[in-house]
């Protein structure tokens, strides 16, 4: 039954997705024809300018897209009208919450996937290339670490946060659905409200645990007393910060997994 | 035979308010029974708590000896009021999506109901009408053989004409152990269908008695009864 939730879940968004994605690939190659022969010393500054402002535009507006979807999506189908059939399928609350949550991390995999690209078309041109070596050195020197460990983090932390993002947003709509009224303004409220004491919690916790910079400098483990004299030290940090996050955000998708299902378990009560 | 429905001592409370106070109530099968009531009085609560929707505050419901859960719902076909069916999907996906997801469900039914009715199954459900798309609806949940229907307000939004269809449609397809349960107002437009009436009020059950006694005994239709018990 999952196989078969999974199915209608992506066949309800593709729609949306595949096009929406092609253009993300069509930015992405069009930025990368412009540079490769260098037609910005051909056309005006003014529509240069303008060009590169679509591709950032397209890049920042479809993950907004994307989420939107999938929390409309989530909606829709569980929480309004749609709901008096979701619901009454025979499969339980957690194989629904799990293909949401599948569906939703592969169509956020699919925008990862698509942003990634349409990075990567304009900075692979000969020209940017044939620097490259110089480029990954600086930012080998930048970071204090290689840029492959740097690049591998990020990722890691992106596919991570695919994850505990989507959950995040299911638990803030189900919890919007225990107010009788204005549910999706609920969701909208508990989503900012939550994100805002989490994100306290978690600057709390990253002071605490040593990796903010005092006067006295590092007070605990953040990094080796060797750098304590020397002077700051950023790979260290970045690596630890990273990973003590990424254990933030683990707890953070469980927690939000838990309460969703118990939402959906416990507290439907559909309009 | 378990009962297909039993409710114990079944309440359901909304603040402070009790939609279920109480009830107990056990539904035999073979039998087509009118949920009958005033707005509020509690029939969609009862209903939803059959179909897994809600939770029970206290109290207990059992569909054929289980609690609301997978099981139950592989035996239940339910048709709400709303129509829960998304505009943007044709007909024919509709009859996937149910195929794929309830093994009692039949295609041919399904499709034979449509063609009687030519609705075309290649048509999305946003360029039908709103009448249209009930029927396909009400079509959806009789092409299940399932050991419950639930009808909440079936003929409600459709044509007196349709109704007919719809209510002979409701007669033809479902087997002899099986129950129907209908929630509804038009009482007088389904009174003839009926084998029992639970009339119920205030969240909890004020008459569960067979049409038959109402006439011979009573000598009045359900819909005369009806006005008698919960007069304004």
């Amino acid at each position: 039954m999952l196989g078969k939730l999974i199915k209608h879940d992506l066949k309800a968004l593709y729609r949306l997705m595949i096009p929406l994605h092609l253009l993300v690939l069509l930015a992405g190659l069009g930025v990368r024809f412009i540079l490769n022969i260098r037609l910005y010393d051909k056309i005006p500054n003014a529509m240069f300018g303008l060009l590169i402002a679509g591709y950032i535009l397209i890049m920042t507006i479809v993950p907004f897209v994307t989420v939107f979807a999938l929390c409309w999506r989530f909606y829709k189908n569980l929480f309004t009208d749609e709901g008096y059939l979701t619901l009454t399928l025979p499969v339980t609350p957690n194989q629904h919450l799990l293909s949401k949550l599948i569906s939703g991390i592969i169509w956020m995999l699919f925008d990862y996937a698509a942003l990634i690209l349409c990075i990567v078309l304009p900075v692979t041109i000969p020209d940017i290339l044939a620097q490259s070596d110089q480029i990954l050195a600086e930012m080998d020197e930048v970071l204090e670490m290689s840029s492959v460990t740097f690049f591998t983090l990020m990722f890691v932390i992106g596919l991570v946060s695919c994850v505990v993002n989507t959950l995040f947003y299911y638990v803030c709509i189900a919890i919007g659905q225990l107010f009788s009224k204005h549910r999706v303004i609920a969701a909208v409220i508990m989503y900012f409200a939550i994100s805002t004491v989490l994100s306290t919690l978690n600057s709390a916790a990253l002071l605490i645990a040593g990796f903010f910079p005092s006067a006295g400098g590092f007070p605990f483990f953040a990094i080796g007393s060797e750098n304590l004299n020397t002077g700051y030290a950023a790979a260290p940090i970045i690596i630890k910060s990273c990973w003590f996050g990424i254990i933030c955000m683990v707890i953070q998708g469980i927690a939000s997994y838990a309460g969703t299902l118990y939402i959906m378990k416990k507290k439907i009560n559909l309009e | 035979m378990k009962p297909i429905i039993e409710c114990r001592s079944l309440s359901k409370k909304y603040g402070e308010f009790y939609a279920l106070n109480n009830l107990t109530l056990s539904l035999g099968r073979g039998e087509i029974v009118g949920l009958l009531g005033p707005n509020g009085s509690g029939k969609s609560t009862l209903i939803k708590l059959v179909n897994g929707l809600l939770t029970p505050t206290l109290g207990d419901i059992l569909i054929d000896g289980m609690r609301p859960g997978v099981e139950s719902k592989k035996i239940v076909s339910y048709l709400p009021e709303r129509t829960y069916l998304s505009g943007h999907r044709k007909v024919k996906d509709l009859i996937e999506y149910f195929d794929d997801f309830y093994d009692n469900f039949s295609k041919e039914r399904a499709y034979d109901m449509l063609s009687h009715l030519e609705i075309n199954p290649g048509a999305r459900l946003k360029t039908l009408s709103k009448g249209t798309c009930e029927k396909v609806q009400l079509i959806l949940v009789m092409s299940r053989e399932a050991d419950l229907y639930i009808l909440d307000e079936p003929i409600g939004g459709v044509d007196p004409a349709a109704r007919d269809y719809i209510l002979n449609t409701i007669l033809t397809n479902y087997n002899e152990n099986a129950t129907i349960l209908i929630s509804t107002h038009l009482i007088h437009d389904i009174e003839n269908v009926l084998d029992r009436v639970i009339f119920i009020r205030n969240g909890q059950v004020v008459m569960n008695t067979s049409v038959d006694d109402i006439r011979m005994e009573q000598g009045k239709s359900v819909d005369t009864l009806f006005r008698e018990v919960f007069r304004c």
